[in-house]
C-alpha cells in the first residue's frame, strides 16, 4: 500500500487552517511517488476528461451551472463552477470540510439570499429557463432541499408536513387531493407503512432516519424538478443510512438527485456521477465508475485514498 | 502526617456544614416575608369575602356590607383591553427584531424596550392623561387600557423576541426552502412553534399590570358604578385598595384587604398558568 507515514506527517502541520493543511499535503506528495506503485499502469491510462459536463447535450441536462461565484463578505468561497446535471441519475457531490459543498447545492436553491452578506454571481439554467432572473421563491419551489439534520416543521403533525410546500406557499387542495398527494409521497418516501396508523401525529416523534424520510417526502409532495441533499444521512446511524441509500436508488430512477457526502463510500455506491470540490474550485466532474478507478486529477486520487477530509 | 491530612479533611466538611447552613438560613430568611404577606393577606381578607362581596357595588364609606364587582369588571375590561391592544403590535415587533438582529432599527426597539421598563408606571399614566384623557375631556376605561398596553409592550416584545431565538435556525431555513415567503414562514411556522413562550409572555405582562394603581389613577379614575362602555371611568382592585385603605371608614378597610385577597389569588393562579405554559414545551 502507500506510505503508512502520511498520516504521521499530517499531525505536524499546524492545524489552524485545514486548507493550509490540504495544501501542504499535496505539496508533500509531490515528494512521494504517486499512485504508480500501487498500479504502474494507472498512470499512463490517465482519461482527460476532468468535467464530463459538455457531454452531456441540451435534451440530457436538467440543470447547468455557468461561472458560479460565491462570495461571503470578501471571501470568494465558490470560485467559477462550471457543471451540468444531468436529467437521469444520481450525482455526488463530494470534497473535504469546508470546500463549499454546501455552498454549491445552498446556491441552486437562492438559500444565500437569506444573507445580505453573501453575495452569487454566474448563471443557473433550469431546463430551458434562466432560474437566476426568476424571483427566489418560485425557484425554491420546484427545486427540493433536504438538510443534514432532519427538520420537520415540529408545529406540524405527519400529514402536514408531507403538505407543508402547499401550506407554506398558500396553494389550497381539497381533501381528496390531500389525502392522495400524503399517500402517495410517504409511499414513494418509503415512509408509509411506518407512519399510516399515526399521520396525526407530530413528525418530531419520528426516529431521526424516519424524519428524514418524511423530509424527502415533503420535497417530493411538490414535484420538485430537482431534488438537493446534503450531507442527508451524516446524521444517522448505519440502518438509517441503509434505507435513505435504497431510497435514493429507487428515487433516481424518477427525478435528478444532487447529493452532497462525505462519505466516498457512500458516493461510489448509489452515485452515476461524481463531482469532486477542493478549495472552491471543481476540479474533477466523472462517471462514479471511471473517477473511482481511474480518477485523472492527484488530489481527487489522493481524496479518494483517504488522504484528507 | 496521615492524621494531619484526615484533620485537613474535616477542617473542610465542617467549613462545607457552615457554608451550606448559611445559605440556607438567608434562604429561610427571604422566603419569611413573603410567608407574612400571604399569611397576613388570608388572615385578613377570607373574612371579607362572601357572595355579597363578589356580586354587589362598593358601599358608601362608614355603611355596612359593600362589594367590589366595579373593579373587578374595571379590571378584566382594563387588562383584556390592554391585552388587545399591546399584543399585535409586540409580537410584529418582537418578530421584527428576531430577524433582524444586526439592524440598527432592531437595536434602537430594543434598547427603548428597556427603557420602556424602567419609566415609572405613575409618568406613563400621566403621559396618557395629556393624550387621550385631556382631548377626550374624561377618564375612560380607554385610556386606563393604552397605559397598561404601554407597560405591556417591552414585556412581550423581550419575550417574543427570545422565544423566536430559540427556534433552530434549520426549521426556518427548511421553510424558506420549500418556496415560502417570510410572512408565511412566520405565520405558519415561526408564530405556531413560539406561541406558548409568548403566550407565556403576555400573562406575565398582564398579571404585572393588574396589580399596579398607578397608571390607572390618572387614566380610568375610579368608578363606584360598574362600567358600561369602554369611555367610561372604572375602577380596578389595585385603585380600589389604595383608596379605600388609606381611608379611615372600617368596611372600606375591610373590603381593601378583601380585594388584595382577591388580587393575591389572580396573581398567583397566573404564575401557575404560566409555569404550566412554559413546562409543557
Ligand atoms: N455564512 C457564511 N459566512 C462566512 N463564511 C462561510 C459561511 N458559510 C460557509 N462559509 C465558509 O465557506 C467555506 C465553505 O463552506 P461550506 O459549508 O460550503 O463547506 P462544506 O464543503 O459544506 O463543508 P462540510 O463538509 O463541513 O459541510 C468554509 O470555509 C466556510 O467557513
Ligand atoms: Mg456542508
Amino acid at each position: 500500500m502507500i506510505e503508512t507515514s502520511t498520516p504521521n506527517k499530517l499531525s505536524n502541520l499546524n492545524k489552524k487552517d485545514p486548507s493550509q493543511k490540504q495544501a501542504a499535503v499535496f505539496h508533500k506528495m509531490k515528494r512521494l511517488k504517486p499512485l504508480s506503485i500501487r498500479k504502474p499502469s494507472i498512470a499512463k491510462k490517465r482519461p482527460q476528461i476532468k468535467n464530463i459536463s459538455q457531454q452531456f447535450s441540451h435534451a440530457e441536462t436538467i440543470l447547468s451551472i455557468t461561472d458560479l461565484c460565491v462570495y461571503f463578505s470578501a471571501t470568494k468561497v465558490l470560485k467559477n463552477i462550471n457543471i451540468n446535471f444531468p436529467k437521469k441519475g444520481l450525482v455526488a457531490i463530494m470534497g473535504p470540510s469546508g470546500c463549499g459543498k454546501s455552498t454549491l447545492i445552498r446556491a441552486i436553491n437562492r438559500m444565500h439570499e437569506l444573507d445580505q452578506s453573501t453575495n452569487v454571481t454566474g448563471k443557473l439554467m433550469l431546463g430551458n429557463q434562466d432560474i437566476t432572473t426568476l424571483p427566489a421563491m418560485a425557484v425554491r419551489q420546484r427545486i427540493g432541499m433536504v438538510f443534514q439534520r432532519p427538520n420537520p416543521f415540529p408545529n406540524m403533525t405527519i400529514f402536514q408536513n408531507v403538505l407543508s410546500g402547499y401550506i407554506l406557499t398558500g396553494m389550497r387542495l381539497n381533501k381528496k387531493q390531500k389525502n392522495e398527494i400524503v399517500i402517495e409521497n410517504l409511499k414513494k418516501a418509503f415512509l408509509w407503512d411506518e407512519v399510516k396508523d399515526r399521520l396525526h401525529e407530530r413528525g418530531t416523534f419520528l426516529s431521526g432516519g424516519q424524519q428524514q424520510r418524511l423530509c424527502i417526502a415533503r420535497s417530493l409532495a411538490m414535484q420538485v424538478d430537482v431534488l438537493l441533499l446534503d450531507e442527508p444521512t451524516s446524521a444517522l446511524d448505519p440502518i438509517a443510512t441503509t434505507r435513505i441509500e435504497n431510497l435514493l436508488q429507487t428515487l433516481k430512477k424518477e427525478i435528478p438527485i444532487i447529493m452532497v457526502t462525505h462519505n466516498t463510500a457512500q458516493a461510489s455506491r448509489i452515485s452515476d456521477y461524481t463531482a469532486f470540490l477542493y478549495l472552491g474550485e471543481l476540479i474533477e466532474y466523472n462517471k462514479t465508475k471511471i473517477m473511482f478507478t481511474v480518477p485523472s486529477d492527484k488530489r481527487t486520487e489522493a481524496y479518494l485514498m483517504g488522504r484528507f477530509g | 502526617m496521615f492524621a494531619l491530612q484526615r484533620n485537613a479533611t474535616r477542617y473542610r466538611i465542617i467549613k462545607n456544614h457552615i457554608f451550606n447552613g448559611i445559605v440556607l438560613f438567608f434562604t429561610v430568611l427571604a422566603l419569611v416575608p413573603l410567608f407574612l404577606i400571604v399569611y397576613h393577606v388570608v388572615k385578613m381578607g377570607i373574612p371579607a369575602i362572601d357572595w355579597d362581596f363578589l356580586t354587589t357595588t362598593e358601599a358608601p364609606p362608614d355603611t355596612e356590607g359593600g362589594g367590589i364587582v366595579n373593579s373587578i369588571v374595571g379590571t378584566v375590561a382594563i387588562t383584556f383591553l390592554a391585552t388587545f391592544i399591546a399584543t399585535p403590535f409586540a409580537i410584529a415587533a418582537g418578530t421584527y427584531i428576531a430577524f433582524n438582529r444586526k439592524k440598527k432599527l432592531s437595536e434602537w426597539v430594543y434598547l427603548s424596550c428597556s427603557a420602556l421598563q424602567s419609566i415609572p408606571a405613575i409618568v406613563v399614566g400621566l403621559i396618557i392623561y395629556i393624550w387621550i384623557v385631556a382631548p377626550m375631556g374624561r377618564f375612560s376605561i380607554l385610556a386606563g387600557s393604552v397605559a397598561c398596553a404601554f407597560m405591556m409592550f417591552p414585556i412581550i416584545i423581550i419575550s417574543t423576541v427570545e422565544v423566536i431565538s430559540l427556534i433552530s435556525n434549520e426549521v426556518i431555513e427548511a421553510a424558506f426552502a420549500m418556496g415560502a415567503s417570510f410572512f408565511k414562514t412566520i405565520m405558519k411556522v415561526v408564530l405556531p412553534i413560539a406561541t406558548p413562550g409568548i403566550a407565556a409572555g403576555i400573562i406575565i405582562a398582564l398579571a404585572r399590570v393588574t396589580g399596579e394603581a398607578a397608571p390607572i389613577l390618572f387614566t380610568a379614575f375610579g368608578n363606584p358604578f360598574i362600567p358600561t362602555t369602554v369611555t367610561d371611568p372604572a375602577s380596578t382592585l389595585p385603585l380600589t385598595i389604595y383608596k379605600f385603605a388609606i381611608s379611615p371608614y372600617e368596611n372600606w378597610q375591610e373590603t381593601a384587604w378583601g380585594a388584595s385577597f382577591i388580587l393575591l389569588l389572580f396573581i398567583i393562579v397566573v404564575n401557575f398558568t404560566t409555569k404550566l405554559l412554559t413546562k409543557k414545551r
